[in-house]
């Protein structure tokens, strides 16, 4: 039993989200020191042969990183693409587009990971 | 059929030629605009009275036009007619059109609205930059042709002013980003610091976008 006060109260006009909210910003948090990382390294491998970036890649912090980056990136991604769907699709497509986006990110994180593991254990 | 007697509703208020805002707010909570509920509409109270008490009363002119505006249909079909019981429980048109606000078309742009949708836009640009990351590794660990076709077509004229400008878009997400994270802790909203913070994250994408291409054309040697 609960007053309708009692249920109002702490909701905003969305209702939801607090939890999507928080997991944006720890991902963009997370993303900060791995995408720095990953643009410095890009930057020191310019004009590498195929061979010295695989050896790179095959070091475990490079690996370890690579998998993390994959991961925020894409979280974040469908975070933030969700919210831009929201606000500008208000028709049925809305429930089709922000699937797409949370499956295609999932399949191109798992594509992202395998492939970075892949060089680190097979070459 | 007698109307029931309800000492919350207000009484139908006659529209004229030249009406008052009294009228205009009498048709508004009368609900003959179609979009409000046939009862008082807090919305409307300070209608007319805030240009009177400012010293400057709305013409009738103005009063007839935003009258006009509010019936739509226009005063000549409901001239001396009285709001009927009929008129106030008229479903809300939905196909009616309201002005929409931010009316961005005929807004300024600021520095305030043009980074925030600047991080909306990058945003978009470096999520299919993601797309482009995982192409590349999987070429990578495809074998060293696959890379290599990946690697020609990055050191393509295209290609380079394609990174050059992700190089600037991640940047800016990322100074941006920077920015909302320290919003978040309820810093920095005075105006003055917006607009501090909002010309820092301009000129450091500039900068780092700047430094990481001279630091790239380094290492090529």
């Amino acid at each position: 039993m609960r007053s309708p006060l009692a249920r109002a109260i702490g909701l905003g006009s969305a209702k939801e989200g607090v939890r999507e909210w928080w997991a944006e910003r720890v991902s963009a948090v997370a993303l900060v020191p791995l995408t720095l990382w990953f643009a410095a390294s890009i930057i020191a491998h310019t004009g590498s042969d195929y061979a010295t970036f695989i050896v790179w890649m095959r070091t475990p912090l490079a690996t370890t990183l690579m998998i993390l980056l994959l991961i925020a990136l894409f979280h974040h991604t469908a975070l933030g693409l969700q919210v831009v769907i929201e606000d500008y699709v208000h028709s049925g497509a809305k429930f089709a587009a922000v699937m797409a986006v949370r499956l295609g990110c999932f399949a191109l994180a798992t594509a992202g990971v395998a492939a970075t593991l892949h060089i680190a254990f097979i070459g | 059929m007698a109307q029931e007697y309800d000492p919350l509703r207000p009484a139908p208020v006659p529209v004229s030629t030249t009406p008052t805002a009294q009228e205009l707010k009498g048709a508004i909570d009368n609900g003959r605009t179609g979009d409000k509920v046939a009862f008082d509409d807090p919305g409307a109270a300070p209608l007319g009275t805030d240009d009177e008490v400012a010293g400057t009363p709305d013409t009738a002119e103005r009063v007839a036009l935003a009258m006009r505006q509010e019936l739509k249909s226009g005063l000549s079909s409901n001239s001396g007619a009285v709001a009927t019981a009929e008129d106030s429980r008229r479903a809300p048109s939905a196909a009616r059109l309201r002005p929409k606000s931010p009316n961005i078309q005929i807004y300024r742009p600021q520095l305030t609205s043009v980074l925030s949708i600047l991080n909306r836009i990058t945003g978009n640009i470096l999520s299919a930059c993601a797309v482009v990351l995982v192409i590349w590794l999987i070429a990578a660990a495809t074998g060293p042709q696959a890379y290599g076709l990946v690697q020609g077509a990055i050191a393509s004229w295209v290609g380079q002013i394609v990174l050059f400008g992700a190089t600037f878009a991640f940047f800016l997400h990322l100074c941006g980003g920077i920015r909302h994270l320290v919003w978040d802790t309820v810093q920095g909203f005075e105006l003055r610091s917006i607009y501090i913070s909002g010309w820092v994250v301009v000129a450091a994408s500039i900068a780092l976008t700047v430094a990481a291409w001279v630091l790239s054309f380094l290492m090529k040697g």
